[in-house]
């Protein structure tokens, strides 16, 4: 993650035009790139795309909220920038859930977009759980969830293991882990 | 092969000599202090201490050799733009036609007439954990730059003399 804070100057206050300085910017035919889980704020735009040619970017789970500050949109009459403004190609540049307000650019528009409940893995793995608690009654809660978790653990921990040079470093850990599971009740 | 065991303990004992040797870590140079003329870097290098920079038109440290590593090391470059007024084209850092460099935080890169770091034409950069702030055009800029990271890092207030050029945090 990277933050993008206060960038860019507008040129005078009577100008009609939008600015082109940004917090994140994609020019001369920039292509392939990933702007990722990055925070924006405060800038001139958040993320400016221009319209050389840039294509087969992908702008994802961005927070780019605040893009031009309230005391420059206030000294500048006319818009002067966004949260995104995207002067490429309709499609050629991929927007995936960013949290964002404003937008400039071709439809369609990706902001506003506030997220939604559960947006988040983390989040809907923890929802997922909840809500497979509430299902069972009281008395068989316990040994249900302590199940439930030495499965999800050792998901958890090999899940944690593939993504740091796969099941080969998978010793004590998955063992220990592996034996409470198969455990018999 | 049947040499004598003398002369097979004398071979080994040369070859884990040269091991050891080769081994050897290249040795780190030191920045700090006053740069007044650009500082090409061509080994691992790190400051030990706060830099101010007053070379004009020309980079303040330039990576002069691939795979090496500047660590920042919790320091400061401070270049001589202060309010983005005098006519200058100098840079923080600049990675030209190199491969598998890394710029590596924390530290802070500020107030220099251009960019606060420069990739151009580099590949497989790494800038990680910079922050570049009060810089007159952008804070990082890559220019057919490929394959590289820029993590972690924070860019405020830069691109405040821009103008119309299209600038800004990276």
């Amino acid at each position: 993650m990277n933050a993008f804070y206060g960038n860019g100057a507008g040129l005078s206050a009577s100008s009609t035009t939008p600015s082109n300085n940004f917090g994140v910017g994609l020019v001369d035919v920039s292509s392939g790139n990933l702007i990722e889980r990055n925070k924006i704020g405060g800038n001139l735009n958040g993320v400016f795309i221009d319209s050389s040619g840039d294509s087969g970017n992908i702008i994802r789970r961005n927070l780019i909220a605040g893009n031009p500050s309230a005391q420059v949109a206030t000294d500048f009459a006319f818009p002067v920038g966004a949260d995104i403004r995207d002067l490429s190609t309709s499609g050629s540049n991929t927007f995936e859930g960013n949290r964002c307000l404003t937008y400039m650019g071709a439809a369609p528009s990706p902001c506003p977009n506030v997220g939604k409940l559960d947006d988040d893995e983390e989040q809907r793995e923890m929802a997922a759980f909840a809500r497979n608690r509430l299902v069972f009654p009281q008395a068989r809660l316990i040994d249900v969830v302590g199940a439930l978790s030495h499965e999800r653990l050792f998901r958890a921990h090999r899940l944690w293991l593939s993504r740091r040079g796969g099941e080969g470093f998978c010793r004590s850990g998955c063992d220990l882990l592996r034996r409470r599971r198969d455990r018999p009740a | 092969m049947n040499r004598p065991l003398p002369h097979r303990i004398t071979v080994l004992a040369l070859a884990f000599s040269a091991l050891f040797l080769c081994a050897r870590p290249t040795r780190a140079t030191d920045i700090m202090g006053t740069i007044s003329n650009t500082m090409v870097i061509s080994d691992d290098s790190e400051l030990v201490g706060d830099v101010t920079c007053t070379v004009t038109n020309a980079p303040c440290i330039a990576f002069g050799a691939s795979g090496i590593k500047l660590r920042l090391n919790g320091f400061s470059i401070t270049g001589s733009a202060t309010d983005c007024t005098a006519s200058t084209a100098t840079d923080g850092i600049d990675a030209v036609g190199q491969h598998d460099v890394a710029i590596l935080g924390p530290g802070l890169v500020q107030k220099f007439a251009v960019f606060g770091i420069a990739l151009i034409q580099a590949t497989k950069v790494r800038v990680e954990g910079v922050t570049m702030t009060d810089n007159c055009f952008s804070g990082i800029i890559l220019i057919a730059t490929t394959d590289s990271d820029i993590e972690r890092n924070l860019s405020v207030r830069n691109s405040m003399h821009s103008g119309g050029n299209p600038c800004g945090g990276t």
